[in-house]
């Protein structure tokens, strides 16, 4: 990590080109979060989620980071995950990767509290946890006017 | 995203503009139902322009830029010209093609920073035709021993980009250390070929699209000198792409082809073969051109299923091995990601994304300066 700027105030602009067929997805990670993201390795780490930890085989608890807010103010709690969930769900291939991102058809999401829910899968997910880059936590805000392709499209299918 | 707004959490606010896309889908399977996505048009403001989120909860990642402004009104060659000539034009040119490597390392203003990249890069066999037999291993395996992996790195990469045994690359943290990428060795690659009787005369059909024409016919040129075959290179219209690779994922329709070039692209590199093994071999995969492979489902499906994360890494291990073994595709290389950046600008790649919430500019960007006369 650089120090050049320690005064941790942001400053300066940047002009940027990105001819990249994914700038779209940047343009997303840049300014909405997931679950967990990647580190510059390419490792998954947490990133709106503290932790996620397996309760049983198809059982997944996760802990939320208390004190985020959303960028118009909103507070980030299990219920705007809970909205985020139910929004994925309600397409058969919302995902422009693929339908191998989706959670398995069958797949509950449970509210413990404010800062804690639980997955639970129909059958054993391995890859539970990367999958959760692709179910970017928008607010009650984004779903209400544009939702991944809901104004546009009129549907979430392929469209982040 | 269809608008700018409020909309989420992260570094930065879309706060002017868009950059979106259209798909069309393809459909892999019916049951269970197995689709992907591909995308037919762009769909990008000419500006786009992230403002820092001064509220973001994670202080010590930043963001350290008080603006981020994606230009979409230049084509890569002027940006790359603007970035190496001048300053406060473009400042960070990303997928710089590697032939342009030697230009940003010689200008004044920018600096070329390489990243190790996010796709890798492969040859698809045709394991649907019929006319010639790409289920048979000792001719995959005879494919790749005619290719020389240094000189296509070399010569078509110029030195950007990285030799893969298999698909999983060395830095992945499921890389099967023992693997080491095949070495150039036409003299068994022809007394490979002759064992799996590829027909005598039959010219190899190798297509790409025109974003892998150079490395189609340099590859061409070692295969027909390695296996003393014709090679016949198609080159993908860019405007068929889509249609070429529909077919491919559907795969309802005998692809022309003998083998593809075709990248997949990693959101990581843990669980790799669920974004590279699986969209060349998988049930799912749209690169999948041939039957399902039993074997391959079978060490897919315990790894898709294995909950124990050191059990799950030890378990895509033993995919990568057994792609390796069996020669399953021409397998190559994975491109660097290469920047051209202006050199006040301190860019923090990301091997998998492209974000920018820890780059920063230094006092002497030209977004910093004072200018005498100028508070």
């Amino acid at each position: 990590m650089t120090t050049r700027n320690p005064s941790g105030i942001p400053q300066g602009t940047v002009y940027v080109v990105d001819p990249s067929p994914y700038n779209w997805l940047y343009v997303l990670f840049n300014t909405m979060e997931e679950l967990v993201r990647a580190n510059k390795a390419g490792r998954v780490i947490a990133a709106l989620a503290t932790s996620a930890k397996w309760v049983n085989k198809t059982t997944l608890r996760v802990e939320l980071r208390k004190g985020v807010t959303y960028h118009n103010g909103e507070e980030f709690t299990a219920h705007i995950v809970k909205k985020n969930f139910i929004e994925l769900q309600k397409w058969a291939a919302p995902h422009p990767p693929g339908t191998w991102l989706n959670f398995p058809p069958g797949t509950k999401l449970t509210v413990v509290d404010d800062d804690i829910v639980e997955f639970h899968f129909p059958k054993q997910d391995g890859l539970a946890i990367g999958k959760m880059r692709g179910n970017h936590m928008g607010n009650d805000l984004f779903y209400e006017t544009i939702g991944f392709g809901y104004r546009k499209l009129g549907s979430g299918e392929g469209h982040w | 995203m269809d608008a700018p707004g409020p909309w989420g959490t992260g570094p930065f606010i879309l706060s002017r503009g868009y950059s979106s896309i259209q798909n069309v889908p393809a459909f892999i399977n019916k049951k269970p139902f197995e689709a992907t996505w591909l995308t037919v048009k762009e769909e990008r403001t000419p500006m786009v322009v992230l403002e820092a989120n001064r509220e973001y909860w994670n202080k010590k990642r930043g963001p350290r830029l008080r603006s981020v402004v994606f230009r979409n009104d230049l084509s890569s060659k002027e940006a790359l010209h603007l970035c190496t000539t001048t300053e406060g034009q473009v400042d960070i040119v990303a997928q710089v093609d590697p032939k342009d490597a030697r230009k940003v390392i010689a200008s004044k203003f920018a600096k070329l920073v390489s990243e190790k990249g996010n796709q890798v890069l492969a040859g698809v066999f045709n394991r649907f035709r019929q006319d010639v037999n790409f289920n048979n291993r000792n001719l995959r395996l005879a494919i790749n021993l005619a290719v020389n992996r240094e000189e296509l790195i070399q010569r078509g990469f110029f030195g950007y980009a990285d030799e893969v045994a298999a698909l999983t690359p060395p830095w992945a943290v499921d890389y099967p250390k023992e693997l080491a990428a095949r070495a150039y060795d036409p003299e068994n690659a022809r007394s490979l070929m002759k064992k799996a009787n590829y027909p005598k005369g039959r010219k190899l059909k190798l297509a790409a699209t025109s974003k892998y024409a150079a490395i189609a016919n340099l590859m061409a040129k070692q295969m027909q000198k390695a296996l003393d075959i014709g090679v016949e290179v198609m080159i993908i219209h860019e405007d068929d792409e889509i249609n070429w690779m529909k077919i491919l994922a559907e795969k309802k329709l005998v692809p022309s082809w003998d083998i593809l070039l075709a990248s997949a692209t990693a959101l990581f590199y843990e669980d790799t073969p669920a974004f590279f093994h699986r969209e060349f071999f998988g049930k799912s995969g749209a690169l999948r051109a041939g039957p399902e492979l039993p074997q391959f489902n079978q060490l897919w499906q315990k790894m898709e299923a294995e909950v124990d994360k050191r059990k799950r890494i030890e378990l895509a291990k033993e995919i990568d091995r057994y792609v390796f073994k069996e020669a399953l595709a021409l397998f190559l290389c994975v491109p660097q990601s290469l920047y051209g950046v202006n050199r006040h600008v301190e860019f923090q790649p990301y091997r998998t994304t492209f974000e920018l919430a820890e780059t920063e500019v230094t006092k002497e960007h030209w977004s910093r300066r004072t200018y005498p006369g100028h508070a």
